[in-house]
């Protein structure tokens, strides 16, 4: 019995300090979407697969190696931003093929926060950066290429709350 | 002519002071017996123009006094060491002692203010530092791979384009995370990938 009590206050506290560890406080969200851009019909190269919102087309059409003329929507994901550790967006739910792993680096204010960033191919580290990322703006990295098109994370910060 | 009264005439023309008339006949006189005073006149100052120029304001020697005790013990000790005919011996240049002793101590206060303004350099370049750790940098750890950082528009979008990566496979399901080659349908059409070369 009093193995038991102990076992049970034990894990009392470690969810106590767990539950008060200001490391793990959301400061921000980040959305990650998955892109492919690809100049041929869409639903002939990847069946089932929606198109992408307007809005990132547009942005693209700036630039000219980027400028497809459809772009599919092959994922999404919404994940906290913590204080002080590192989370990880998988936008292709049931595959790691691509994956982004972010951490603050500096402290987060109320317009944006600087974000270290890890991009991961195949589980291979392809890139490590640090952006500072404001609120609504977009921040891409075109990947590597599959079936013709390319494949384009798009990162954008999110406050707490909508 | 007095040794004393000919020693002080030497200091105050080396100290550039203002001779009465028969003073500087007095000390032309002086000077046509020794001419090599005039060189090292023309070298003092020399060297007191070029201290001047190194350091404007005037700064207040650290220290003064002690180093002004120091000096004059020395010279007293050397003194007492000097034998009865030494000092019977002695010429104006033994006067120029008391005169050379201020240089000194400004010359050690010149290496001390030097000294602490060459220990302040290093403020310099941390700002340099500073200002080039501003741009964001892109580490690609693959070999082969580039990396260019675009911004696009003006409502702030940016874009990093990675060129190089290793393209995957066609036959790669990516909604599915595993290979699918042959569960593909006849109607999807597989294009090969080719290597961008764009330079924004």
């Amino acid at each position: 019995m009093r193995v038991l009590v102990s076992a049970f206050v034990w894990f009392a506290f470690l969810g106590a300090a767990a539950a008060e560890d200001p490391g793990k406080e959301s400061v921000a969200r980040l959305r990650t979407v998955l892109l492919f851009g690809t100049n041929d019909e869409l639903s002939k190269v990847v069946p089932d697969v929606k198109m992408a919102e307007k809005g990132h087309s547009t942005r693209m059409q700036l630039l000219e190696d980027l400028n497809f003329s459809c772009y599919g929507l092959l994922g999404m994901d919404v994940k906290p931003v913590w204080r002080s550790y590192t989370n990880w967006a998988s936008p292709m739910k049931g595959s790691d093929e691509i994956l982004l792993s972010f951490e603050p680096n500096s402290a987060a204010e109320e317009d944006g926060v600087k974000l270290d960033l890890e991009l991961w191919q195949g589980k291979r580290k392809v890139m490590k950066t640090t952006q500072p990322l404001k609120m609504g703006k977009w921040l891409y990295i075109a990947g590597p290429e599959w079936r013709g098109g390319r494949l384009i994370v798009g990162i954008e910060l999110l406050p707490l709350a909508e | 002519m007095n040794q004393e009264r000919k020693e002080e005439l030497i200091v105050r023309w080396m100290d550039e002071a203002t001779l009465s008339a028969s003073e500087t006949e007095e000390l032309n006189q002086i000077l046509e017996a020794e001419p090599e005073l005039k060189a090292m006149r023309e070298g003092h100052s020399r060297m007191r123009d070029e201290l001047q120029a190194a350091f404007g304001q005037s700064a207040d020697v650290p220290y003064g006094d002690f180093f002004q005790t120091k000096l004059e013990q020395a010279i007293r000790d050397a003194d007492v060491e000097e034998t009865p005919a030494a000092k019977t011996s002695s010429t104006w240049r033994d006067a120029l002692r008391w005169w050379l002793a201020p240089v000194a101590v400004g010359a050690m206060a010149v290496a001390f203010l030097a000294g602490t303004r060459v220990g302040k350099a290093p403020v310099e370049n941390q700002l340099v530092v500073a200002q080039a750790q501003i741009r964001p940098l892109v580490y690609t750890p693959e070999g082969g791979v580039t990396s260019t950082i675009v911004n696009a528009d003006a409502q702030g979008t940016s874009v990093i384009v990675l060129d190089g990566l290793q393209p995957i496979p066609d036959s790669y399901d990516l909604m599915a995370g595993r290979e699918s080659a042959g569960e593909l349908s006849p109607s999807i059409q597989l294009i090969s990938t080719k290597a961008s070369s764009q330079v924004y």
